[in-house]
């Protein structure tokens, strides 16, 4: 009788081995995904100079040239301004004002000007190469925008086509203009 | 006679034998059962098997770098953190964890002094049966390290949210600028039944 019993024993032992081997070792898994976003954006490091051009007009020289727009005045300068955009569509674009007297603001008299027109460009450097934008005062509002994409650097602002209305000669007074330079992320 | 005598003997040897029959059979049943060590994931998945999320936001500051809240995140105030639930019936599961690197997806090449990746720290927080809570932490870097491998000092706590997923320390090239976009990064989990 004790041998069959044993027998039962060693048979149940090996039913339930056979279980255990169903219920193996497990190692759970797991994944986070962390996500973040970043804006389309452009900021100005430097966004706001005052360029003095000083006396405007012709003060020596040829007679009839003395006391009209001495445009070197502004084609030699430039003014830097310094920005970035993080997105890939940003573009960049200028409105030019004209540069008005603003201590005379009546209408010129015959053979005077009270105003300066010129086209301004501003020039920004991202890796790939310049990206230049203008506008004219004699145009109203912006000028085309150009595409920038991603950068950060010097935005240069330069003048050309200096003019006044009738090549008069300036009214004396202050002088005031400005160049807004328009930087955009794309959506 | 002698022969006659010898006989009776035999035979009353043959009645007493019955009498001395008796005896006790004893038997020994083994009982024996076995728990296989496992890892199971009742909170943020199934079976073995679990996921999530840790949506940090808007990554950049105002002035377009890296926000300083991300930077200046740590353990105890990560970043985002994340929770799960996974049992254990061992006494020092082994944790895996590895991580890749936050990038801008898809991805755009980052122009000098842009950022179009995030290095971070991963953790898990392991609350243990012990009431102490184990952190196991893997720094993400452009050359990617071995994922870090650490057993636990105690069985896992049997309670709610023993695991918590944590990003924090986030950072790039000082002063970068990040590239606009969506940013994306996997931390994975391995808990093994040691």
């Amino acid at each position: 009788m004790r041998h069959p019993i044993i027998l039962s024993v060693a048979a149940a032992s090996l039913a339930l081995a056979c279980g255990a081997g169903a219920a193996l070792a497990q190692t759970a898994t797991g994944t986070v995904q962390v996500n973040g976003t970043v804006a389309n954006r452009c900021l100005f490091v430097t966004g706001d100079v005052v360029l003095d051009l000083g006396e405007l007009s012709l003060l020596a020289g040829d007679t009839t040239a003395i006391g009209r727009l001495d445009g070197a005045k502004l084609t030699s300068r430039t003014a830097t301004l310094n920005g970035w955009c993080n997105g890939v569509s940003a573009s960049m674009a200028v409105e030019a004002l004209p540069i008005l007297n603003t201590s005379f603001t009546d209408a010129a008299p015959a053979g005077f000007d009270r105003r300066v027109d010129y086209t301004a460009t501003a020039t920004a450097s991202p890796a790939g190469g310049a990206v230049s934008a203008s506008d004219s005062t004699l145009a109203a509002g912006s000028g085309a925008g150009s595409t920038t994409g991603v950068f950060s650097s010097d935005i240069v602002v330069s003048f050309a086509d200096p003019s006044t209305p009738t090549s008069g000669r300036l009214v004396a007074g202050a002088y005031a203009g400005s160049v807004i330079v328009t930087l955009s992320p794309a959506t | 006679m002698n022969k006659t005598i010898l006989i009776g003997a035999a035979l009353l040897g043959l009645a007493a034998a019955p009498a001395a029959l008796a005896q006790t059979v004893t038997g020994t049943v083994n009982v024996t059962g076995s728990v296989a060590a496992r890892c199971v994931v009742i909170t943020g998945g199934s079976g073995s098997s679990f996921s999530g999320s840790i949506p940090l936001g808007e990554l950049a500051g105002t002035d377009g770098t890296l926000s300083s809240t991300l930077s200046g995140s740590t353990n105890a105030s990560p970043g985002g953190s994340t929770q799960f639930r996974v049992n254990c019936n061992s006494a020092a599961p082994k944790v895996t964890l590895s991580s890749t690197r936050l990038a801008l997806s898809p991805t755009v090449t980052a122009p000098t002094g842009y950022a179009n990746v995030i290095d971070y720290t991963a953790a898990l927080d392991a609350n243990l049966a012990n009431g102490s809570t184990q952190t196991v932490s893997y720094v993400t870097a452009a050359a990617l390290p071995a994922a870090t491998v650490q057993s636990l000092s105690d069985s896992l706590a049997n309670s709610a949210n023993n695991l918590t997923v944590k990003a924090y320390a986030l950072n790039t090239a000082s002063g970068a600028l990040l590239m606009a976009g969506n940013y994306a990064s996997v931390i994975s989990i391995t808990i093994e039944p040691v």
